[in-house]
């Protein structure tokens, strides 16, 4: 009954004094402590990086600023053969509660997310292309090999049981329905793009291979396919818990599972050499709007997308694992690990995390991290924590703010706790 | 429970106001910024953007030239230059004729079914001296005027008993209400005579030009005795209006027509302006008679005419003065209309003409003045020359052009619309500057001096597209003159926002070039391999952004 009255509550915000970890998502924060019973979870992220676009460039969705040559050439300076680029939108609300017997640590929990993730790798050539422009290829072959780029948008509904297997461990698995959205994969192993020397002339041969969900059917609300998916953690203290400096060991892993999209998508297998040499007219004097209309690329795609079937498809979600330590001190507390998303153009993700009490009911956290979409990160977040709220925000991503014509990454999280 | 929230909504609310004020300050920063817009950048691109091959064969209809054995390129014209229809001249005037029937004095009375007047008449068409004796109608009617003041139901009943549509004659019958002398009645009827054939030859059919009518007016049978007073009359008036025979059969007489003329041509259409000189040219006439008389036709001038140059070439040859006999032609065989006509044909080339300079002026108009006599012999044909309808004398040109010529600064102009949709500004718009590079591979003998020019509605010239008249280098030749290898040419087109926008503002572009051919005066000859492979490229520098969805 206690837990019906719980759901009830949901809004009435109470207080709580869990913390977080490097994403939003981790169930296992959403466990309330010996104080309470219930507790309530908003949760918001935005978050994006790469390790070659800049956030000079990425400034400009906002501002509308032109770039420059300089910015362009600090991308550049950036690059690598192969580059990633990601993004990550999540917003959500959970609920979890304690039954009646049930001891600290366990428990339940719903939530409901709208989670957007979009990866991709891309060479250099392609940066170069995109940003100064084919010209500088002529003669020359631009080799966009490995390119691939995932999007997903879609809508979860997840239930999960937490349970203390003893005082000192805690195991949690959660199981989501997933509503999809929207789709949109390419990949290709082998693209190059040919321009010759005079620029009369474009090659591009390809292998690659396209599954976009129906294009007329998009929005938060339509419905293009079904899925499911599991997340779960463990958690063990490898110390006293009465200890001071009590060291608590997690495992967590997310969104292992799949979407399966409807039958009015569409895939694209495109395998062919495509030489384009201009709209070609019978009569010069046709000239007219030929002429522009070849300026644009709907025809070139029009005849590359030629052999497009229809028919549903499966998309695997790129599935998230991390394993981290935490060291709880009096005022202090650091918390290091590694988090991996596999199948994302990813790089494992090694971060180090100290936050310090710095007055009654506020903390200061600081973080440093290295691999994921980006390079290296610096972080800083601001908790204010009482026994009933805790209400969280700040960015993983400060030197993207601080040199954005250096740096890629951005993001800002926010997250509000009300336990009672 | 209480005091520990009590602590804790005073420690959040101590801070809270500031974050209030910093919340506060930040929406509505994001609430008065301007609309999301999107970054944009420049980028230099390369981008093929039309391809075309021009060849000579595609600016010509292909019935006007033709490819021959060994590749070579050939214009042919096989047409009529000139008719001259002479079944106009047998045409049926709109004559009327007139039956009129008054009491002068006294009185007469008529019984019902009685009739008051039943005549039959010939009228005889004045055709000076064409004796036609059939005439079948292609169109035209005939309008029936009946009148009267018969105090009575008056029946008139008009019939031409020889004009016959499958061999029933054309009836009128009509019922003319009773009138009176202060009140004539009068009914109007247009009859449609199509098709009808007309018997010319009079109630004794020994006749020519002459239509048999027979009028009649009866007392209504079912009516009253009529008593007709002095100055009642009945009136039946017939008036034949725009007769076009389809067939016409009799003796045309032997007239004498001169006749000058002018007909335009679009043989020479495609071809430039200049200093011409068109090789081995072969000319064929032919007259021809779709006439059933004899005719004798002299030509007595035949000029090639050039309004753009105004320059004026008579035809020099044996043809020109001649008095050319043909024979009548025959009825039968299977065209439609049956006729067998019968032709005079005879050929020029340089030998035995000026047909070269003729053919070089490269008329846009001939020029004819003829005279032709028919029925030279008299009527050798006891009256039975015929006509079909839009037939007569026929001057056909049966001419093979070889292209082989050698030429200098002929100049070639040649107009066409322009319209640039604005739809397609939002990309255009885009283009910073840069140029357009035309690459051109000349596989034709001649060098041009090439140049476009953008007119307004007006023809007003707005721009050009290239700083000067840009030269196009003649493919090279071997020691036979053909042409073994095209040569490159570069022409760039600078291109600003501002060309840009009078490209949109223009209605019609004008392409002039100068052409001549290599080793001039030497004549080159043209095959049907040769082309102008033309690849535009946008060298531009191009601002890039997102599209707003």
């Amino acid at each position: 009954m206690r837990n019906w009255i719980c759901i009830g509550l949901l809004a009435i915000l109470a207080g709580g004094n869990n913390s977080w970890a490097q994403t939003i998502l981790s169930q296992a924060e959403y466990q309330p402590g010996a104080a309470h019973r219930c507790g309530l979870h908003v949760r918001s992220e935005f978050g994006t990086n790469s390790d070659a676009i800049t956030n000079q460039f990425l400034f400009g969705f906002i501002d509308g600023r032109t770039v420059t040559e300089s910015d362009k050439d600090k991308i550049m300076d950036r690059t690598a053969p192969l580059n990633r680029a990601g993004f990550d939108i999540n917003n959500g609300v959970a609920f979890s509660w304690r039954g009646k017997n049930q001891a600290v640590g366990s428990g339940f929990w719903v939530s409901v997310f709208d989670r957007q993730h979009l990866n991709a790798s891309f060479t250099d050539d392609m940066l170069e292309v995109a940003l100064y422009g084919n010209k500088r290829f002529a003669g020359q072959e631009a080799v966009f090999d490995g390119f691939s780029l995932n999007f997903y948008r879609y809508q979860q509904a997840e239930f999960g049981i937490a349970r203390a297997l003893s005082p000192r461990s805690r195991v949690g698995v959660g199981l989501a329905l997933i509503k999809g959205e929207e789709n949109l994969e390419m990949e290709s192993d082998f693209m190059r793009l040919y321009t010759s020397p005079l620029g009369d002339e474009l090659r591009l041969n390809t292998l690659l291979l396209v599954n976009e969900t129906d294009t007329t059917n998009k929005g938060f609300e339509k419905f293009n396919g079904w899925g499911t998916a599991i997340s779960g953690f463990w958690e063990t203290t490898l110390s006293s818990p009465k200890a001071n400096n009590r060291v608590v060991l997690r495992l967590e892993a997310w969104d292992i599972g799949f979407i399966n999209w409807n039958s009015n998508s569409v895939r694209y297998n495109i395998d062919t050499l495509y030489r384009y040499e201009g709209t070609e007219i019978v009569d010069i004097f046709d000239l007219q709007d030929s002429v522009f209309e070849a300026i644009t690329a709907d025809t070139i795609l029009d005849e590359l997308t030629e052999g497009a079937s229809q028919g549903s498809y499966t998309s695997y979600l790129p599935p998230q694992l991390q394993a981290s330590v935490r060291v709880f001190w009096k005022s202090f507390e650091l918390w290091t690990g590694v988090h991996h998303r596999f199948t994302a153009n990813y790089l494992p993700y090694a971060f180090a995390q100290g936050r310090y009490t710095v007055a009654k009911h506020w903390k200061v956290g600081l973080l440093a991290g290295a691999g994921g979409f980006g390079t290296a990160n610096l972080g800083m977040d601001v908790t204010f924590e009482s026994s009933h709220w805790m209400i969280q925000g700040g960015t993983r991503n400060l030197e993207g703010v601080i040199s954005p014509r250096n740096f890629g990454g951005t993001n800002l999280f926010v997250q509000l706790n009300r336990y009672f | 429970m209480q005091t520990g929230y009590l602590n804790t909504f005073t420690a959040f609310m101590k801070y809270w106001r500031y974050l209030t004020v910093v919340a506060l300050g930040m929406l509505l920063a994001w609430g008065c910024r301007e609309a999301p817009e999107q970054p944009v950048w420049d980028v230099d691109a390369y981008l093929p953007l039309v391809t075309s091959e021009l060849r000579l064969q595609d600016a010509l209809e292909d019935s006007l030239i033709e490819t021959a054995n060994d590749s070579s390129l050939r214009l042919v014209y096989r047409g009529t230059l000139f008719s001259y229809k002479i079944d106009s001249l047998f045409t049926i005037p709109d004559t009327s004729t007139e039956e009129f029937v008054q009491l002068p004095f006294g009185t007469i009375t008529f019984q019902p079914g009685q009739d008051i007047v039943n005549d039959t008449q010939d009228t005889r068409y004045d055709l000076d001296d064409i004796q036609l004796q059939e005439a079948i109608v292609l169109s035209g009617s005939m309008i029936v005027e009946l009148s009267s003041t018969i105090s009575e139901n008056t029946i008139f009943t008009y019939t031409l008993p020889f004009v016959t549509l499958n061999g029933s004659p054309f009836t009128l019958v009509e019922n003319v209400p009773a009138g009176s002398i202060p009140n004539p009645i009068t009914l109007t009827r247009t009859l449609d005579l199509t098709g009808y054939t007309l018997d010319l030859r009079g109630i004794d059919r020994n006749r020519f030009n002459t239509l048999v009518t027979v009028y009649k007016a009866t007392v209504d049978p079912n009516g009253n005795p009529v008593t007709i007073t002095g100055g009642d009359f009945v009136r039946i008036r017939n008036t034949f209006s725009a007769i076009v025979p389809q067939y016409a059969r009799g003796y045309f007489g032997s007239t004498i027509e001169t006749d000058d003329s002018e007909e335009a041509t679009d043989i020479f259409n495609s071809l430039p302006m200049g200093d011409l000189n068109v090789e081995q040219i072969s000319l064929d006439f032919t007259i021809k008679n779709e006439a059933g008389a004899d005719l004798q036709v002299t030509i007595n001038e035949l000029t090639s005419i050039n309004t753009n140059q105004n320059t004026t070439v008579p035809l020099s040859s044996s043809l020109i003065g001649q008095q050319v006999n043909l024979n009548r032609a025959q009825e039968g065989g299977t065209n439609t209309p049956p006729i067998i006509p019968s032709v005079y044909t005879t050929s020029f080339d340089s030998s035995n003409s000026n047909v070269t300079d003729f053919v070089s002026n490269l008329p846009n108009r001939f020029g004819f003045d003829f005279t032709y006599q028919i029925n030279p012999l008299g009527n050798v044909s006891n009256g039975n020359d015929f006509i079909y309808f839009d037939k007569g004398l026929d001057l056909e040109l049966d001419a093979e052009i070889p292209l082989f010529l050698s030429a200098r600064n002929l100049i070639l102009v040649d107009t066409a619309d322009l319209d640039v949709d604005d739809d397609s500004r939002e990309d255009t718009d885009r283009i910073n500057g840069g140029r357009l590079l035309l690459y051109a591979s000349n596989h034709y003998p001649v060098d041009a001096f090439v140049q476009f020019y953008l007119l307004d509605e007006d023809f007003n010239v707005l721009d050009s597209l290239f700083a000067a008249p840009t030269f196009l280098q003649a493919g090279r030749s071997d020691v036979d003159g053909r042409v073994v290898a095209p040569s490159f040419n570069t022409l760039p087109i600078p291109l600003t926002p501002a060309r840009i926008n009078t490209l949109y503002a223009s209605t019609y572009t004008v392409l002039r070039a100068s052409l001549t051919t290599t080793d001039y005066p030497q004549p080159v000859r043209f095959f049907d391999s040769y082309f102008i492979g033309l690849t535009l490229v946008g060298d531009f520098n191009y601002r890039v952004d997102f599209p707003e969805n």
